[in-house]
């Protein structure tokens, strides 16, 4: 039997992700869902959270708190309101908003943390499990440092929106600080995209991994250790380029390279297509969604350069 | 809705049951000899109302005011005389402590602190409390926080 289906009064485009719930409480009281009295409730109750976390935070030994803490504080209620309301359809939010149900929505959203911190554990191990022996020191400190930063430093309580990592090796095609995730979701979005990006590159074999770092190295007139990429980007790109002339799959080196010599711009949703069909078999799918996702930057690249000696400043080509 | 709006405002908000908090250390402060009238009561609840928006402060409960006379009508170097306005000061020179100290330290503890160098160290003088003791222990806060974040970062 088909239930009615209501449309949600709000339009989920116009809230913020990164203060959703405060975005989502103008909204409301904007479009007379929620009432002075409501709001009145829900701000109280908000006020209760910040003034015992404020408490706690002065270890109750303090009778007034500087400006900029007393933000981050109340900064770390709504961050804990929102990891609760994001996972649960808007409707729900708005009804429990309603009800003034905000109590439930802080606890909920420190189960959700909680949650998330004990997936980043495990996430971690399997990525460090799959490191790769990269000579890119941003790289080495996101394997070896900084997670032990996050588990030393991170406060879910006070600061949640701080992951406490400071990693700079980017991710494939973006800085790391792209992800739009905070706190303990960047850290695990973070690892996530790495344990993708560690079992690509754990298929080649770690010689031909050397020789690629090498060469990369050369085209910039340096030694691999000055070099500050990501290695599954330089791995993928040669993966692109040796599908685009027919070499093997998960060839990374090429001996000759003329089919590239008078190759076209490809087409992004073409080559996503045929490189997803060549490597269907080889990578999991979460990996092969992760790649193909990269593609039309790739193209991008490859449009900027015209001609093999262009492109081999770029790739590491013969 | 502005989220600078929900933060709490540097001022209790309710002048009188401060002035009432500070009149009530009156009954401690008489055993000493020591009274606040209710206009310096008041006086005092604005000043330390100034310095917390000055300092960008926000209150959370409780009075710094009613803290420090109930500690320091126990000096021997307070007088009548001079009661109201040492207290003002020594607001002043508590306010400061609080932000050089890195809220490392609680009030208790740095009305118990500032009490017994003014009292033991300094002779009575707040000069003193402020230009000597207070400037070695604002160097000793820095040197142990900076310390420990070299190790953090080690």
């Amino acid at each position: 039997m088909l239930e009615p289906r209501c449309v949600c009064p709000v339009d989920p485009g116009s809230l913020d992700p990164r203060n959703y719930t405060l975005s989502l409480l103008g909204v409301c009281e904007q479009a007379g869902l929620l009432d002075a009295g409501q709001c009145r409730g829900i701000r109280q109750v908000l006020d209760q959270q910040f003034q015992e976390l404020a408490a706690e935070y002065t270890k109750r030994a303090s009778s007034t708190l500087p400006r900029t803490a007393a933000r981050q504080l109340y900064d770390a209620v709504l961050f804990r309101c929102d990891a609760y309301l994001k996972t649960i359809p808007l409707s729900r939010s708005i009804q429990l908003l309603q009800e003034g149900q905000v109590q439930l929505i802080c606890r909920r959203g420190t189960e959700c943390m909680l949650d998330a911190f004990a997936r980043c554990k495990i996430i971690f191990r399997q990525v460090y499990a799959l490191r790769c022996p990269f000579p890119i020191d941003a790289y080495t400190y996101a394997m070896e440092h900084a997670f032990d930063r996050f588990c030393r430093s991170y406060s879910a309580r006070f600061d949640p929106r701080n992951d406490c990592m400071g990693v700079d090796y980017p991710l494939l095609g973006r800085p790391a600080y792209a992800l739009t995730e905070e706190g303990v979701w960047f850290v695990e979005a973070y690892y996530s995209s790495l344990l993708l990006e560690n079992q690509l590159c754990r298929m080649i074999p770690a010689s031909a991994l050397e020789a690629l770092f090498a060469g990369y190295a050369r085209i910039y007139h340096c030694q691999p250790e000055d070099l500050h990429i990501n290695g599954a980007e330089l791995v993928v790109n040669q993966l692109l380029a040796g599908f685009l002339f027919g070499a093997e799959p998960l060839q990374v080196l090429f001996a000759e390279a003329d089919g590239l010599r008078c190759l076209g711009v490809p087409d992004a949703p073409a080559l996503t297509e045929a490189f997803s069909c060549r490597y269907a078999k080889l990578f999991p799918a979460p990996l092969l969604a992760y790649v193909a996702g990269y593609i039309p930057q790739f193209l991008q690249e490859w449009s900027l350069r015209r001609g093999y000696r262009s492109l081999a400043n770029w790739l590491v080509l013969p | 809705m502005e989220f600078e709006t929900l933060l709490p405002k540097s001022s209790s908000g309710d002048r009188d049951t401060e002035v009432k908090l500070l009149m009530e250390t009156n009954r401690t402060s008489g055993k000493y000899g020591l009274q606040l009238s209710e206009q310096q009561a008041g006086e005092l609840v604005s000043a330390e109302a100034s310095l917390c928006a000055e300092g960008e402060r926000i209150r959370l409960g409780g009075s710094a005011a009613a803290l420090l006379a109930e500690t320091f009508c126990k000096s021997s170097y307070l007088s009548q005389q001079e009661y109201a306005e040492s207290l003002l000061l020594l607001l002043d020179i508590f306010y400061t402590a609080k932000e050089e100290s890195l809220e490392l330290i609680g009030d208790e503890e740095l009305v118990q602190l500032l009490f017994s160098w003014f009292e033991h160290r300094c002779g009575g003088s707040l000069e003193l409390l402020q230009s000597r003791e207070l400037e070695y222990f604002y160097r000793e806060i820095h040197d142990r926080a900076a310390g420990g974040r070299r190790s953090q970062d080690a």
